[in-house]
């Protein structure tokens, strides 16, 4: 971890350099073209296959994923 | 196999097949052969799909008889292993899915397979695709063909190496800052990266989602073509796909060439680019003169805030996308944690690598209160300026054109310690995915006996005047046809 | 001291699409652990979410219905934080550019004044999944049927104050959203979650104090409740000159009391920033104002309309729009009953409402059709039938033994209004009873109900009560 937190620092500085940069009105892009979200239909599409997905989980118990307890 | 199938290209093998001048298991086993014989050394493949392959060549082979084939029937192709294939272990080079086997396939995979293609296997990448030299992998380095001690680059350098080394015709890769062009330019081979949202995300695990597109690695730009019909088009499962039809690329790369003008940036040519690589560059330039193309110097006021403004926003997603990764539905768990905060620390503390926590940490940090004006939101405007200046500068040119990375191939190792000096490299490739335009490098000389790269971008949606000019350049040049020595067939 | 109470809700509003709001999974409530999340839901690697149509129609319904502003361009913000009911490691919703801004809703105070609480805008994000904490040795069992399940979050400006407004205002939103068609309001359920937002300042003082969120609010008693104790708590502490802490805060219904809660909540910094598998959501005005057209009248213009064409009183309108269904019986009824309408309310709240909890069903439910109710009214109201025997016939319907008119007919229950008949019927009683008959001769008035009593036990109730009241007169003093 002292190997990933030690090159951390010269990543801040490369990336400070943006600071500089003049952006007054400018628009951030969230998106590089410019596109808007098509709507999808309200139909219920999907089968279960939880069967199939849990083959991959760790830890299941009665079809429940299975983690330390969860405090409230 | 005395018909030279190496120095066949995926079109003239999709032919061939057709002809009947093989068969796919035939051309199946030739591979799986190459991969036995090779693979140790270069570390291309993560998973072989040996089985499946020759069934799957079978079955091609008896659609072939029947007249019933697709435009890739029986070609064997490789996956980079960050698509999903169904009921194939999908590991995106981290120990983090090593034992995680997809329930899907990716879009890009289902398309290929109903176009026909066989799938021979999975390709090694820096894990989870961040890395230029495919040296993050969970499961060891990819070594370059053309040099084992050299990195082929990444993050898509398996696949590149596979190509470039015949273990298989194609490969698909995954280009977000760079990761087809640089290791297509590294390994000899050319490489495409599509216009954002050509090709379907669906199914290709998320690194930096506004940036990741799936594209090519193939011998030249005619199979790229011939692949990429088959992969693009909308997919209603992917948001960002664009709802464009998907021009017929490989017939119209073959009509007749017509002139255009070609911008060079000027700042591309500094003291960062090895003079030999610059001249390999320029030579191929005089190519496209001499096919009457107009060559016109251009200026990218923005090129070096490009890198920064990539490492800020491909982090900062990727910390996001990442987050899915806990080992509770799927993945590595850590064993023997006394409470839920313990569990996560743990499991992914064991699960990532280091260039992966680094880029979390990054990320995290960029997007924090306190953090997100200056660095997120700051380096999406300065993307919005880059990208405004592409635009600007392609209402004056049809495409830009230069060198793909500054230096060939790098040692295995001579980056590793220093970070962005790595980040640095990427330099040429990163501008294009910010504004989400399409380009690809093509091989145009050997310094030092590494290849390199030309790389050409062209505006949204314009990948057949893209694919048209590197074709049309590799008609005049036989730079893609050169193998790595000791991968030459006759000197098995 | 005197204390202004300031209370501000967050309610979270399952909407009923029939599908999840980023994939095709059922939303249906109940079903077995895990079936009913796909691998969107699950936040596999590679999946994508794509936007539910119906999810972004239904919080336009709701931004209208409230005058809110109608956001022409939303965007979809990844919310980030761990917790295994979580799958992706970050929920969407919307942050900066929520879908409804703006708007409001009028209350009704108990001294019958109005009050407008503002909302400050409503969103869309989806729901997480459920821990299950009975002990897998010592673990929690994660079920993801829920997570995806389109949820519109409405915050409101912090107007309330106190908790009788909270629960006005928290009611309007339910009787609002069930009206609007885009959720049932279910709290048991969960698609109905208060959240509440409680501080306490000296009056007249500008400042808002120091807030505490409370949680686990499931129905409308119990967030007042809440609300009372932990204004009562938070003054406490102030007053012995403490320090309210911000936190979060779980209502435990059983002791009625608040305290403390552990986990995802503690300060976090959720370093929202836009999803980049999401495009902005572009809305235009002939989506909005073909929604409009699509609006069912509201509670407020059918509470209105109710006083002025019903002539009911404000409380009478009141209890009627809380329930739609309740309305539209109502209307049903006075509108086939000739505008009878406190007729039809003293029925619907009279023998209506008993059978209804007798069998503990929602009207809906009812067995006895308003159709028929107004039928009923009808031929009591035109002599058909006798007023007595009104509730007869109810139970009638109720039991299903067919229409008003069948069950009249084959009972044989037409009111007796020939005086011939009744006349016939009065002298025969007179006559069997003659020590009463001299009981009235000799002054004793009372006895006139006897003998009305024992002419209706004759006829079965079917007589005119009236007539049979008169002619018993008659004919007494006629002897």
């Amino acid at each position: 971890m002292a190997d990933v937190l030690a090159k951390l620092s010269d990543i801040v500085g490369l990336v400070s350099q943006l600071e500089a940069e003049d952006t007054t009105d400018v628009v951030p892009m969230a998106h590089p073209l410019d596109q808007t979200q098509k709507l999808r239909s309200d139909q219920i599409t999907e089968t279960d296959e939880h069967q199939l997905y849990q083959k991959n989980a760790p830890l299941v118990e009665k079809d429940l994923y299975l983690v330390p307890k969860v405090i409230e | 196999m005395e018909k030279e199938i190496n120095k066949k290209t995926l079109t003239q093998l999709a032919k061939g097949l057709r002809q009947g001048q093989f068969s796919s298991e035939e051309l199946t086993q030739y591979y799986l052969e190459r991969i036995d014989l090779f693979n140790g050394k270069i570390n291309a493949f993560i998973t072989v799909t040996r089985e499946e392959a020759i069934q799957q060549a079978r079955a091609a082979d008896k659609a072939l008889a029947a007249g019933k084939s697709g435009p890739l029937t029986g070609v064997p192709i490789a996956h980079k292993d960050i698509f999903c294939t169904r009921g194939i272990k999908t590991s995106c080079g981290s120990k983090m899915l090593d034992n995680f086997i997809s329930p899907y396939d990716a879009t890009v995979v289902k398309r290929l397979k109903d176009a026909g293609a066989i799938m021979v296997g999975k390709t090694n990448m820096d894990e989870f695709a961040m890395g230029s030299s495919n040296e993050t992998s969970f499961y060891g380095p990819v070594h370059n063909p053309w040099d084992h001690d050299r990195v082929p680059g990444g993050s898509s350098g398996g696949s590149a190496a596979a190509v470039a080394s015949k273990l298989v015709s194609a490969a698909t890769g995954t280009d977000t800052g760079g990761s087809i062009r640089q290791p297509a330019a590294f390994s000899g081979v050319t490489g495409v990266k599509p216009t954002y949202g050509r090709v379907s995300r669906y199914g290709m695990v998320a690194f930096a989602s506004s940036l990741d597109q799936a594209g090519t690695l193939t011998q030249t730009a005619e199979d790229a073509a011939l692949l990429l019909e088959s992969m693009a088009g909308f997919d209603r499962r992917d948001s960002t796909s664009l709802n464009e039809p998907v021009p017929a690329y490989y017939d119209a790369i073959h009509e007749p060439w017509q002139n255009l003008t070609i911008g060079v940036p000027d700042n591309f040519f500094d003291e960062g680019l090895d003079p030999d690589n610059a001249q390999a560059v320029k030579d191929a330039l005089k190519i496209f003169e001499k096919l009457g193309a107009k060559i016109k110097d251009v200026h990218l006021d923005h090129l070096d805030l490009s890198v920064p403004v990539y490492y800020v926003v491909a982090p900062a997603e990727a910390s996001s996308n990442l987050s899915r990764f806990d080992g509770v539905r799927f993945g590595h768990r850590s064993k023997n944690v006394k409470n839920l905060n313990e569990f996560y620390m743990q499991t992914r503390g064991e699960g990532f690598g280091a260039e992966v926590k680094r880029r979390i940490l990054t990320g995290t940090y960029v997007l924090s209160a306190g953090y997100y004006d200056a660095y997120y939101l700051q380096a999406q405007k300065v993307r919005k300026l880059i990208s405004n200046e592409f635009m600007r500068i392609f209402s004056e040119v049809d495409l830009l054109a230069g060198p793909t990375t500054p230096t060939p191939a790098f040692k295995i190792g001579q980056k590793t310690d220093n970070p962005v000096e790595m980040y640095l490299n990427d330099i040429y490739t990163i501008g294009a995915p910010l504004a989400g335009l399409p380009a690809l490098s093509v091989p145009c000389g050997l310094v030092q006996g590494l290849p390199v790269g030309l790389q050409l971008i062209a505006t949204h949606l314009d990948e057949t005047r893209l694919l048209k000019a590197a074709h049309y350049f590799q008609k005049e040049t036989d730079w893609h046809l050169h193998i790595p020595p000791g991968y030459d067939e006759r000197e098995r | 001291m005197e204390w202004e109470v300031v209370v501000g809700l967050e309610i979270h509003v399952q909407l009923s699409t029939e599908s999840k709001i980023f994939s095709g999974s059922s939303v249906r409530y109940g079903a077995p652990a895990n079936t009913q999340a796909n691998l969107v839901d699950l936040g596999y690697p590679g999946v994508l979410p794509v936007l539910n149509q119906q999810a972004v129609h239904m919080a336009i319904k709701f931004g209208l219905a409230t005058q809110s502003e109608i956001s022409a361009r939303s965007v979809f913000a990844r919310k980030n934080y761990f917790y295994p009911d979580l799958p992706k490691g970050y929920q969407i919703s919307q942050y900066e550019l929520p879908i409804v801004r703006g708007g409001h809703i009028n209350i009704s105070l108990d001294d019958g004044g109005n009050k407008t609480i503002r909302i400050t805008r409503a969103h869309l994000e989806e729901d997480a999944g459920k821990s299950l904490h009975d002990d897998f040795h010592g673990l929690s069992g994660i079920d993801l049927n829920r997570a995806g399940i389109p949820l519109l979050e409405i915050v409101s400006e912090p107007d309330m104050r106190s908790a009788l407004e909270a629960g006005c205002y928290m009611r309007k939103i339910h009787t609002l959203v069930r009206y609007l068609g885009i959720s049932d309001g279910n709290m048991q359920e969960g698609s109905f979650r208060c959240d509440a937002n409680v501080s306490v300042r000296p009056k007249n003082e500008d400042k808002l104090g120091v807030r505490t969120e409370l949680k686990n609010l499931n129905s409308f008693r119990f967030v007042e409740k809440a609300i009372d104790f932990e204004v009562e708590r938070q003054i406490s502490v102030l007053e012995d000159n403490g320090q309210v802490v911000q936190e979060t805060r779980l209502y435990d219904s059983e002791k009625n009391e608040t305290r403390p809660m552990r986990g995802k909540e503690e300060a976090n910094d959720y370093r929202y920033f836009p999803d980049p598998d999401l495009l902005p959501v572009v809305i235009d005005k002939n989506l909005i104002d073909q929604l409009r057209r699509e609006l069912p009248e509201l509670p407020d213009d059918k509470w209105e309309r109710f006083v002025a064409e019903y002539k009911l009183s404000p409380s009478e309108a009141s209890v009627l729009i809380s329930n739609q269904a309740s309305a539209d019986y109502f209307e049903v009824v006075a509108e086939a009953s000739s505008g009878r309408a406190k007729t039809a309310l003293n029925w619907m709240t009279g023998s209506l409402a008993a059978a209804l909890n007798r069998e503990d069903l929602a009207i809906e439910k009812s067995k006895v059709d308003p159709i028929d109710l107004a039928t009923l009214i009808n031929r009591t109201e035109d002599g058909t039938l006798s007023s007595k025997l009104a509730k007869t016939v109810f139970e009638a319907l109720w039991e299903g033994e067919g229409t008003t008119d069948e069950i009249i007919q084959t009972r044989q229950l037409q009111q007796i209004t020939d005086s011939n008949a009744i006349e016939n019927l009065v002298e025969k009683v007179i006559g069997a009873h003659p020590e009463q008959a001299e009981q009235f001769r000799s002054g004793k008035n009372k006895v006139l109900g006897f003998f009305v009593g024992q002419v209706m036990k004759a006829c079965e109730g079917k007589a005119n009560p009236e007539q049979v009241n008169s002619i018993v007169r008659s004919m007494l003093k006629a002897q």
